[in-house]
């Protein structure tokens, strides 16, 4: 298989605003004076779907935006990709500007490096699934037994070999977004952004595609911009995950940071609610000082749940140890049962 | 290779083609030395249809089916439009103006009720308000018997499938049975004057209040109506109380599109010596007075725009926004007073302050461009005409034998849908040919198809130009709805004097009127292709180009051949206009139908338009289905 | 009375509303104004309408506009016009009482069946116009003085005379310009007798005929065309008229029956007024009016350029000559 490790690129958003309405400068005039949202759009009649965001999406990282509906999350993404203009702000892929690139760079910026999955999969329906497969080397001008042939390849990849001639809508909800992610990886992008891409799937579905995903990344390390409503959904594909807000980040951090240390009771709220088990790995829980004795040992990233299951097994603590395989502390029963 | 197989395999794939080619060839051979359609039954609907026009005539004043049911029926529709006409001639001038922007206002769009309130006073400020009450008189009526008529009807379709499978056809066709070939019989039932031509619009404009209110009331949630059951509500309390309320605004809108449809007509209703607004454009325009023909016509344009305005108002209204009871009260108790006063101080005819003279700047501008422009109009006609059609209308009538045209018709119905249509198709041809309408349907044919093309080839364009942006279409709306509502005397008449008569105006005012749809469509058509396949094609670094021909024009193609279609039907309504400016073909026949009162032609001619509507509506649907994506399975 | 309740109209509406009677006042003043409309008729009600019928070409709005004039200031009827074709659809109106009047009725143009009602009684001939009207093939001035020898019909036997009139459709044939297929013309007929090389094209109606040819004259460009006098057109276009072979018995008796026969000239049309069978019961004076009735072919080409050329109001046109000629017409109203 072609898609292994190979391109992959950073990705730095700078102060990104984006407002929607006529006269935009009124209402950045008005949000640098300080003045909230609804404020703005009682005044202006501007709503201000992204205010001052910034994060940088390290190479072969996954960054997800987690936000409800009407958080702007959508928006932020469209804005990253610019499928619409930023009203003030700078997004860099690899360094180049891509808020100043004129269209003709920007198609080439995306032929070369970008792709998307879509929520509601943005697939053609006049198109055999093929077809769609192949839209981006089509349109870049490959021959069509070259992307025939490429396009094949990705559809065995995402477990969909045998489906080519079929249309998108004769196929299951999951297989067409199997298709959209077909259809994303086959131009090989070096930054891939997802705009909620299970959210209409059935929670099964949903749950078999993140894996997919998961493995998927873990051979390829591309750059993702991911963006969802689903806290499980962030803390499970997400090495990093932002909260959005109203237009704004609230946090960003690791599943960890957000879950040990929320910035805002907005954030709190999510991570009531997730199994802190499964998330949380030894080095939360362990107590640094103690140099109790142990038989065992786990390394700092094993998961509290795994760290419960040899609890259970033998109450005896258990030391954590670093990289190098020093003893860098160690977890008791009370330190776990305080933590859940 | 295996030779044998490959033969096999480009048979199989070409065996249809082989199948049209081996028929053309054939028949073509056969058929060399027949020279016409043999129309065998040239006589056998006309005689005896005559035989019942002269019957009709005879005993108008002394049969029962006359005395006691046809006649005191036209007496009382005769009464009906004296009423509506007196009654609109009674109330002083001021006050309709003044109504219409209080229920337009009703809505809070102030704009529009001023425009509205200009519209409702154009017709008097230019003192054409008498000849105009004739004409919304014969409307009121007409749309009143609709809605009396199409409701029930609706509602019964919408309750019993059996009413509901046997309307579908009949609806079908009286969609696409252009206008004036109700004409016709009409007269023979109802005499002359406006009670024909009433009952002509009232047949024209019945199908869209029944269709919608049908659909009104299947779209009303089963939820609801289960809960009206579940409370031991009768079939009759729950059409009452639930399906009808919550239908209204469906069948409202389908009641705006019956008005809409009698006012297309209501020039065409002329004819049948309805009077009003017709007869003056034929007047004005037979004196050369473009200008006046039209100021004359931006009357029926008024008309509209008042119509739709407060159409709209009523329809855009809820409970929440309305000004409360008091408010109402007093808009109606203001205007009451405002009549009152009227009457009372007898300011009631309009102030004579302007008339239509101020319109005949624009003689002197048509006779600038007749003699500064006429290089390019009559080259363009005759280029039409001896480069398009003569060529067409000869090779389709003298150079292929008729049966090839038929076979290749029903062959092509074949290949867009089933042979279900194909010997549908066959059949209808035949009969045209059989009722001795041959060639001049060709004519005609040749004519619709020049129409067509010209049609599609501005409407598509400009359509997808529109559909991408919503300012492009808000700038041509206005456009559009002129274009649509003009009646088209207005400008064929002027066309005659730049392009000679013959076809070419024709087939203009054809393209005028088929337009609007087909502009529209394809723009509804572009503007609703999914925001994510679009978003998606550029996302892979698809220029707009790209997009449009990859993305945008397959996902619209058959919404766009919907609005074809239905440019198809418009320049079909058009061919009695050609008529009137020497397109002959059906459109003459139809004329000279109507205008004799030849019942047994105007039969035939109706018929072949019947049947040539309906063969070119279902080919073009079938056609529009093979541009779906497959569907779901 | 109504002047004074009119003062505390605005409070008693207001008073409505705050007690929810709104719906009474309303009605209440609904009937208010119907009794106010019933006692605003000025027809007398005693006297029938009266239905009058146009045709469609000027001459007959204006015959007509003057005699509704007469019967609505002079006699007190109201008069309702109605204009349609002139076809057996008007005679059978006519028939049943639904059209009381035709006043220009060209004889020539008289079909068996429309003869019929005529001879049956139930329309009845109530004399001539005084207009005497002629039918036939005309072409702008400019064509004689160019081509002398199309100052007649043998003038046209000639291939180049139907080069001269061709035009894109009739290829190397000249165009003939029919009218609007109500008027009886038999020009196809006297074309295939007489062996002109000329095509008949139907313009399908008045107004088309008249683009048409303001289209041709002003380019001074040949035309060929069926028109008849009186008419304005006759002098603002400057036609003359083309002599065809003349009017026989035989051909006149193909031309009443409609036969391919007719090989002569339209003859001269002594117009006629028509009304129903049923007007003299009706409103008899009303009968002896139009019967007395009388426009001459003088007085049309008084009105009728005011009516066709100035695009004045046929109304005021025909209230023109009303005022200019009450010695005439005041002898018929009796």
């Amino acid at each position: 298989m072609t898609i292994g490790e190979g391109q992959s690129a950073s990705l730095e958003v700078e102060g990104v605003w984006k407002v929607f309405g006529q006269r935009p400068d009124r209402a950045l005039a008005m949000a640098d004076d300080g003045r909230s949202r609804a404020e703005i759009q009682e005044v202006t009649g501007q709503t201000i779907g992204v205010r001052d965001v910034s994060f940088e999406a390290h190479k072969g990282e996954t960054f997800v935006v987690m936000g409800l509906s009407g958080s702007g999350k959508s928006t932020l993404v469209r804005c990253v990709a610019r499928l619409t203009d930023v009203t003030r702000g700078v997004v860099r892929l690899d360094g180049r500007d891509l808020t100043a690139m004129d269209e003709a760079d920007l198609r080439q910026i995306r032929r070369d490096k970008m792709s998307m999955v879509f929520q509601h999969f943005g697939l053609f329906p006049h198109r055999r699934v093929i077809d769609n497969v192949g839209y981006g080397l089509e349109v870049q001008g490959l021959r069509r037994d070259e992307r025939h042939e490429r396009a094949e390849r990705v559809l065995d990849l995402v477990g969909l070999e045998g489906w080519g001639d079929h249309y998108p809508q004769q196929l299951s909800g999951g297989m067409q977004q199997r298709v959209g992610l077909a259809r994303a990886l086959v131009v090989e992008p070096a930054v891939l952004f997802f705009d909620e891409p299970f959210s209409a799937l059935d929670p099964l579905i949903r749950r078999e595609m993140q894996e997919e995903l998961l493995r998927l990344q873990a051979s390829m390390h591309r750059t993702i911009v991911f963006v969802t409503h689903d806290f499980d959904e962030a803390i499970k594909l997400g090495d990093r995950i932002a909260i959005m807000k109203d237009g704004e980040f609230d946090q960003v951090g690791t599943a960890e940071d957000l879950i040990t240390r929320p910035a805002t009771d907005y954030v709190r709220e999510f991570t009531k609610a997730v199994s802190r088990a499964k998330v949380l790995t030894a080095s939360s829980v362990m107590d640094d000082d103690a140099v109790v004795p142990a038989s065992r040992s786990v390394s700092r990233g094993t998961s509290v749940e795994a760290i419960i299951a040899l609890l259970l097994a033998d109450p005896e603590p258990i030391a954590v140890v670093g990289e190098d395989g020093e003893r860098v502390g160690s977890v008791d029963r009370s330190a776990v049962i305080e933590l859940i | 290779m295996d030779l044998a197989g490959g033969t096999g395999s480009l048979l199989r794939r070409w065996w249809h083609w082989l199948l049209l080619l081996a028929g053309v060839a054939t028949l073509q051979w056969l058929f060399r030395t027949v020279d016409s359609f043999p129309a065998g039954l040239d006589t056998f609907f006309s005689d005896p249809i005559d035989r019942f026009a002269r019957w009709s005539q005879a005993n108008r004043r002394t049969h029962w089916l006359f005395t006691t049911i046809f006649n005191p029926f036209s007496d009382a529709v005769r009464v009906g439009l004296n009423s509506v006409e007196s009654a609109l001639l009674w109330v002083p001038w001021f006050v309709l103006p003044i109504a219409v922007f209080l229920l337009v206002a009703r809505s809070r769009n102030r704009l529009q009720a001023v425009v509205a309130s200009l519209a409702m006073a154009y017709p008097g400020v230019v003192g054409l308000w008498e000849v105009t009450v004739e004409t919304l008189a014969l409307m009121t009526i007409a749309v009143l018997f609709s809605v009396l008529l199409g409701v029930p009807l609706g509602v019964a379709c919408a309750l019993h499938q059996r009413v509901n499978q046997a309307m579908r056809p009949v609806l079908d066709a009286m969609q696409t049975v252009p206008a004036p070939v109700y004409f016709v019989p009409m007269a023979l039932f109802f005499g002359i004057g406006a009670v024909p031509a009433t009952m002509a619009t009232v047949i024209y404009a019945l199908p869209p209040v029944v269709r919608l209110t049908t659909l009104g009331i299947m779209e009303v949630p089963s939820q609801a109506v289960e809960a009206s059951t579940v409370f031991g509500a009768s079939r009759r309390q729950t059409l009452r109380k639930v399906q009808l309320p919550m239908a209204m605004p469906t069948i409202m809108a389908g009641v705006t599109q019956t008005i809409m449809m009698a006012l297309g007509i209501v020039v065409l209703a002329t004819l049948l010596g309805a009077g009003g607004l017709g007869q003056e454009v034929m007047a004005t325009l037979t004196q050369r007075r473009t200008g006046r023909g039209i100021a004359t016509g931006l009357t029926v344009v008024a008309i509209a725009v008042v119509l739709d305005r407060v159409g709209r108002a009523i329809a855009g209204m809820d409970r929440s926004t309305a000004p409360g009871r008091m408010v109402t009260g007093m808009a109606i108790g203001g205007v009451l007073s405002l009549v009152l006063v009227g009457r009372v101080v007898g300011w009631i005819d309009f102030p004579e302050m302007w008339d239509v003279k101020a319109f005949d700047p624009i003689d002197d501008l048509m006779d600038w461009i007749r003699d500064n422009l006429r290089w390019f109009t009559r080259g363009m006609n005759d280029a039409v005409i001896i480069w398009f059609y003569l060529p067409v209308r000869d090779f389709l009538t003298e150079t292929l034998a008729w049966p090839v045209l038929v076979f290749g018709t029903a062959w092509t119905g074949w290949r867009v849908r089933n042979w279900h249509l194909a010997v549908f198709i066959a059949g209808a041809l035949t009969f045209i040919g059989l009722i001795g309408m041959w060639d001049l349907s060709i004519d005609t044919l040749t004519q619709v198809v020049a129409a067509v093309i010209l049609s599609v080839v501005i409407a598509i364009p400009v359509g997808i130009w529109a559909g991408q942006s919503r300012r492009v279409e808000a700038a041509l709306g206005p456009l559009l709805d002129a274009f649509q509502t003009i009646p088209s005397l207005v400008y064929i008449i002027p066309a005659v004097t730049l392009f000679t008569v013959g076809v070419v105006p024709g087939i203009i005012a054809s393209v005028i009127y088929a337009l609007p749809p087909g502009v529209r469509i394809t723009a509804l058509g572009i503007s609703q292709v999914p925001e994510e396949s679009l978003e998606a094609s550029e996302m892979f670094g698809a220029s707009p180009r790209q997009t449009l021909i990859r993305v945008r024009l397959p996902l619209a193609a058959a919404t766009i051949m919907v609005g074809i279609n239905q440019v198809i039907m418009m320049v079909l309504a058009m061919v009695i206009i050609s008529g009137l400016v020497g397109g002959g073909g059906l459109g003459f026949e139809t004329v000279s139908a109507v205008k004799n009162s030849d019942v047994g032609i105007g039969f035939e001619v109706g018929a072949a338009i019947v049947a040539m509507a309906m063969v070119l509506d279902r080919l073009t649907q079938a056609g529009a289905d093979r541009f779906r994506p497959p569907a779901a399975t | 009375m109504v002047a004074d309740d009119w003062d505390q109209f605005p409070e008693g509406v207001y008073e409505a509303m705050r007690t929810g009677r709104s719906s009474r006042i309303i009605i209440g003043v609904l009937v208010a104004l119907a009794v106010l409309a019933s006692g605003c008729g000025d027809a007398d009600e005693a006297k029938p309408n009266i239905t009058l019928v146009t045709n469609p070409w000027t001459a007959s709005f204006l015959n007509v506009a003057v005699a509704e004039q007469i019967l609505e200031n002079e006699m007190g009827y109201s008069v309702e016009v109605i204009n349609i074709d002139e076809n057996e659809a008007m005679f059978t109106g006519l028939a049943d009482g639904t059209l009381d009047a035709v006043l220009e009725i060209w004889p020539s143009g008289i079909t068996v069946g429309e003869q019929a009602f005529f001879d049956d009684g139930s329309v009845v001939n109530i004399g001539e116009l005084g207009v005497i009207g002629k039918i036939g093939w005309f072409v702008p001035r400019y064509i004689v003085d160019e081509h002398p020898e199309l100052a007649t019909w043998e003038g046209y036997r000639s291939a180049e005379a139907g080069a001269l009139f061709s035009i894109a459709e009739t290829g190397d044939k000249g165009r003939f310009l029919g009218t609007d297929p109500s008027y009886s013309q038999f020009d196809e007929y006297i074309i295939a007798n007489l062996n002109l090389p000329f095509e008949v094209m139907y313009s399908g109606s008045e107004p088309a005929t008249v683009a048409e040819l303001d289209a041709r004259v002003s380019a001074h460009e040949p035309i060929l065309m069926y028109w008849w006098t009186p008419t304005a057109a006759v002098s603002v276009f400057d036609l003359v008229n083309v002599p065809l072979p003349p009017y026989t018995e035989k051909c006149g008796a193909s031309q009443a029956a409609g036969d391919d026969g007719v090989d002569c000239d339209y003859p001269e049309d002594v117009i006629i007024k028509a009304a129903s069978g049923k007007l003299r019961e009706k409103a008899p004076d009303v009968f002896e009016f139009l019967n007395a009735f009388t426009i001459t072919t003088d007085d049309q080409l008084e009105m009728l350029p005011g009516a066709e050329i100035d695009g004045e109001d046929v109304a005021d046109v025909a209230a023109k000559w009303i005022s200019a000629h009450k010695d005439v017409w005041s002898a018929w109203v009796k």
